[in-house]
């Protein structure tokens, strides 16, 4: 599958999280689901951009480095959400926050980044590879026990700062 | 220079660094509700300008005079009592060169885990000659506690050397590649309200570029309210056309600098110097601008 693709499919798959949450209440226990799932696929997708997508487009520099700072005010944000307990009257504005975050990321990423700028050459074939290993890494991911645990304690970590 | 050439050219060190900007990603969201407090502290924000760059003087001087005290009491032919003193006073001005050199890493990290491409890859390098040299002179002050006192006069020379060598890169990264110049570009000082676009053209959630005089500034709207800032962030040119307003603060979309959208104000670094900001008023349907930034400083370079 075209590495494009499995960019944006992944993209809609975050998209539609973001919106889930959104219209779930604050405290329930299924907006809290529906948030554990988004922060499995968030690490996913970083790890496929950061191990995948980025290395092949490494000489659009300039873009592979903002889109790395993006990453990390994502990252802050989402730290900042994790230590706003859901019942706080500021949690809806720090998700809010974030998802914006998150949502600029996506976007500027589609507009700058797909299909990949001068000078990245990649031929229909090298997207094809490239895409087919996204594609199993995401797979991959989401079907390792380790992977969820390691995100999970990782937010328990995040909440308890 | 070809070093700093050859340097920035260094990809294989962009894979570690942004490893260790995990770690320090972690480190500095350990700190809790206190994160924004401590960085900005750290940026410099509460001073207008980096902090690194004078605790980085300051280790500097400290250790050349280590050097020049070390050179005084090497001579021979010097009376004991003034081999002693400088001595004494060498120990003395190399402990506030290890204690500033600290704070210089501490703060440069801070500044450099926001930065990019050859920046970062220079910025690399001189940190880690630098917690060489730093190293060096923990060493050589045990040395001299332990009465070492030659062996420590020449490790402190060694690590001399390092931290001017180090010191010339961190130079390159202010003088060359502007890191913690504002790079907010040209700004404008308009005396008179000027009007630069009809408000229905303005959509909330879509930010404008128009062009006044010369210069870009960048329109949000708000509801009725419009905010008008410089087109480019001041920590690293950040296009802010493609940044958004949360709660009150013009968020940078790159490495997420808050400024306060009636007066430009750093809210949270790693910016140090404020956004441009324009006051605004609506007449007939119609957005004006008047006022920015009348810097003295920036006089003659860029002020229109």
């Amino acid at each position: 599958m075209n590495a494009y693709t499995v960019l944006q499919d992944h993209h809609k798959v975050l998209r539609g999280l973001v919106k889930k949450i959104s219209s779930a209440p604050a405290a329930s226990p299924e907006r809290q689901e529906y948030l554990d799932e988004l922060l499995v696929e968030l690490d996913i997708h970083f790890r496929i951009e950061d191990d995948l997508y980025y290395p092949a487009l490494s000489a659009a520099s300039t873009l592979v480095a903002i889109a790395h700072a993006e990453h990390r005010q994502v990252i802050d944000q989402l730290a900042v959400l994790l230590r706003t307990p859901p019942g706080a009257p500021g949690y809806e504005d720090e998700w809010r926050s974030f998802a914006t975050v998150l949502e600029a990321h996506a976007d500027e990423e589609e507009r700058d980044m797909i299909p990949a700028p001068p000078p990245v050459q990649l031929s229909d074939e090298e997207l094809d590879t490239l895409g087919d290993q996204m594609a199993s890494r995401i797979k991959e991911l989401r079907d390792s026990t380790a992977h969820k645990l390691h995100v999970r304690g990782r937010k328990a970590l995040m909440r308890a700062m | 220079m070809w070093v700093l050439a050859v340097l920035g050219r260094q990809e294989w060190l962009d894979r570690p660094s942004y490893r260790l900007e995990h770690v320090l990603t972690f480190v500095f969201n350990a700190l809790g509700g206190t994160r924004d407090r401590v960085t900005n502290v750290l940026h410099g924000v509460w001073l207008g300008h980096p902090l690194h760059p004078s605790l980085a003087s300051l280790a500097t001087g400290s250790i050349a005079t280590t050097v020049a005290l070390d050179a005084l009491s090497v001579l021979p032919g010097r009376p004991a009592a003034e081999v002693r003193d400088a001595s004494r006073f060498a120990r003395r001005a190399l402990g506030v060169g290890i204690l500033a050199n600290a704070g210089a890493a501490v703060t440069g990290v801070t500044d450099w885990q926001h930065t990019h491409e050859q920046s970062r890859r220079i910025g690399l390098v001189h940190g880690v000659l630098n917690t060489v040299a730093m190293g060096l002179y923990g060493l050589s002050w045990w040395d001299r506690r332990r009465g070492r006192h030659l062996r420590g006069v020449a490790v402190t020379a060694v690590g001399y050397g390092i931290t001017l060598a180090s010191a010339y890169l961190g130079g390159a990264l202010v003088f060359e590649s502007g890191v913690g110049m504002d790079q907010s570009g040209k700004r404008l000082g308009l005396p008179e309200w000027t009007p630069v676009l009809p408000l229905q053209e303005l959509a909330e959630g879509r930010p404008q570029r128009v062009q006044v005089d010369g210069a870009g500034l960048i329109l949000y709207r708000s509801g009725e309210k419009v905010t008008a800032v410089g087109e480019y962030c001041p920590h690293l040119a950040a296009p802010m056309v493609d940044g958004w307003i949360d709660r009150g603060r013009v968020v940078c979309p790159w490495h997420g600098s808050r400024f306060d959208m009636d007066s430009g104000e750093v809210l949270r670094g790693p910016a140090v110097t404020p956004l441009p900001c324009y006051q605004t008023r609506l007449v007939d349907g119609m957005v004006e601008l008047r006022g920015g930034e009348q810097n003295p400083v920036r006089v003659g370079r860029g002020v229109a």
